[in-house]
């Protein structure tokens, strides 16, 4: 698929679950249980961007759905999947950066959903409108 | 005879090539006007006074040997921080090119320009690497609007709009990719040229976004507008002969306009008895589009860069940038697939109609301390939505004289659009109604209180 995003490593079966929002595909995102998260992350609001701290090729934007105060919320025995990440971006996003990334990824996203409209009005005939 | 500072490009070069003005004197004069003025408004990031001095003399020298000067004879201009300029660092607006080697040759265009005798005076001030509509960089400062400078002058050519909306320089080169000619001429009240895709030689020419960058000029009518094109695109096309098929853009360019714009485009639909109301297909997509080729070519630019050391580059650049270098393929090749669609769409429509018009703008520049314009009665920023009329129109790569509305108040403009390579039309066009006093390009009060 177009927009599916790279396999990018993995801890195995036992960790925390969160869940990615790729650029314009979801996907969830595992964390090797005991490792804490990311304090930094937690300022950023619902759906915001990181470096993880991961390696290279590690995770952009994210979902979480955990309580920001409550970092054991995470806790929760869900299934993990592999984490994924855009194809292109490689190296990790500068905290600074995160905030701004963030919602020009949004912006992006939003685009790009206004063009795939385009398909369904040209063949429904709604461009002649 | 025009005031010194509003003395247009051809003007100057009849005055220089009938010795009524010489060469250094006139560039003379606009590194004096530059240095009284510019410290208000930030347009200007490097004046060039030996290379000037040395270019108008040799212009003088031509002269007097009787040699034909050129059609620019003596007349100063500047270049946007992207064009290369031979022995400085071609900057594109980005601080972490300041030390940069400096470039070999001058770019083509500047080439073109001097050796029809115009005189490189000045460098101007840009968003990074193109990337804005509002000419507000980190780096080398905002560039103030010369009617008021509380507004932006637009982007991301605004010190090259700026400096010759201040009667600094009779015209400028700047680049448009999504609009950054056309934005700042509206926002500054000025003529700008957005050139058929590929029309003008891009050697040089610090790149942005291929698929869509041009360079082009600004000035203070369309005479002079069409004199530099003239020059830059190697020779003048024969104006076209008969009357002009003329429609208004209606639907998505007639929405989220300001009171003021509205009122401007019913009167000047009046005025020329334009068909009204005519609509584009799918024009959100395009734009749509527009905005994603936009970030996958300039994320995929700037990637190593941003990989490196992501926080030399200016804030505002470096996370649409960071966005843009994650756009998967597959949304650029949706962008270009839908792209041909809307070409063959707008060409049947240009096949009926000679030349379309519609906002440059939404209104008048927004204020830099309030960089936000309505879009669906909700604030949006400045920097990346000034372009909500122009992208639609660069995305298929159609020429467009941007110019100024003959309304009292801040400067307002339009987009005269018509067929790939039709730029003639365009500048007769725009000519007559400049004739006929629907477009003007009005002066800056800037400095009227000091002798320059």
């Amino acid at each position: 698929m177009a927009d599916q995003w790279r396999v990018a490593g993995g801890d195995g079966a036992d960790g925390l679950i969160g869940t990615v929002s790729g650029l314009f595909a979801k996907r969830r995102f595992h964390r090797p249980r005991g490792e804490p998260p990311n304090m930094a992350f937690y300022g950023l609001g619902r759906f915001q961007s990181c470096a993880y701290g991961l390696p290279a090729r590690s995770l952009i934007c994210m979902e979480w759905h955990m309580s920001p105060t409550d970092p054991a919320s995470f806790h929760e025995g869900k299934s993990p999947v592999p984490v994924s990440i855009p194809e292109a971006l490689d190296f990790p996003i500068p905290a600074a950066c995160e905030a701004g990334f963030a919602s020009n990824v949004r912006l992006l996203e939003q685009h790009w959903t206004v063009l795939r409209k385009a398909r369904d009005l040209i063949a429904s005939g709604a461009d002649r409108a | 005879m025009s005031d010194r500072h509003e003395r247009g490009v051809l003007e100057t070069a009849a005055m220089v090539r009938s010795g009524a003005l010489s060469a250094v004197d006139a560039v003379r004069q606009a590194i004096a006007r530059i240095e009284a003025i510019d410290p208000e408004i930030s347009a200007v990031t490097r004046i060039l006074a030996d290379r000037a001095l040395a270019e108008a003399a040799a212009v003088d020298a031509r002269i007097a040997r009787g040699e034909d000067p050129g059609p620019l004879a003596g007349v100063p201009y500047g270049v946007k921080d992207l064009f290369d300029v031979a022995g400085l660092p071609t900057t594109a607006g980005a601080g972490m090119r300041r030390d940069v080697a400096p470039a070999d040759a001058d770019a083509e265009a500047v080439r073109r320009v001097q050796a029809a005798g115009a005189v490189l005076v000045a460098t101007l001030n840009m968003d990074e690497y193109a990337y804005g509509f509002v000419t507000d960089n980190a780096h080398w400062g905002i560039t103030r609007n010369p009617h008021d400078r509380a507004r932006f002058a637009g982007g991301s050519s605004g010190g090259s709009a700026a400096a010759v909306a201040a009667g600094m320089l009779p015209f400028t080169l700047g680049s448009d990719t999504n609009g950054s000619i056309r934005i700042p001429a509206a926002l500054c009240g000025l003529f700008g040229l957005k050139p058929t895709h590929e029309g003008l030689p891009m050697e040089g020419a610090f790149p942005f976004v291929d698929s869509l960058d041009d360079i082009g000029p600004f000035a203070r009518s369309a005479a002079d507008l069409a004199a530099v094109h003239a020059v830059l695109a190697g020779g003048a096309a024969p104006a076209p002969a008969g009357a002009d098929r003329v429609a208004r853009l209606g639907g998505w360019f007639a929405r989220n306009l300001s009171p003021e714009m509205e009122t401007a485009l019913d009167r000047l639909d009046q005025a020329i008895g334009a068909t009204t109301g005519l609509e584009l297909p799918l024009v959100e997509q395009a734009r749509s589009a527009a905005f994603l080729m936009t970030a996958y070519e300039g994320g995929a630019l700037h990637r190593d860069a941003l990989a490196k050391d992501a926080m030399a580059f200016d804030p505002a650049t470096r996370d649409r940038l960071l966005a843009g270098a994650a756009v998967p393929r597959a949304a650029y090749d949706e962008a270009l697939a839908f792209r041909d669609w809307f070409r063959a769409r707008v060409a049947a429509l240009l096949e009926r109609y000679d030349i379309l018009i519609a906002p440059s703008a939404y209104g008048p520049a927004p204020l830099i301390d309030d960089p936000v314009i309505p879009i669906d009665g909700k604030p949006a920023p400045a920097r990346a939505n000034l372009g909500l009329y122009t992208q639609p129109i660069s995305f298929i790569g159609l020429p467009v004289v941007a110019a100024p509305l003959a309304a009292s108040g801040l400067p307002l403009g339009i987009q005269i659009i018509g067929r790939p390579g039709d730029e003639a039309r365009l500048f007769t066009f725009a000519e007559r109604l400049e004739a006929e006093g629907l477009l003007a390009s009005s002066p800056s009060s800037l400095g009227e209180d000091r002798a320059a």
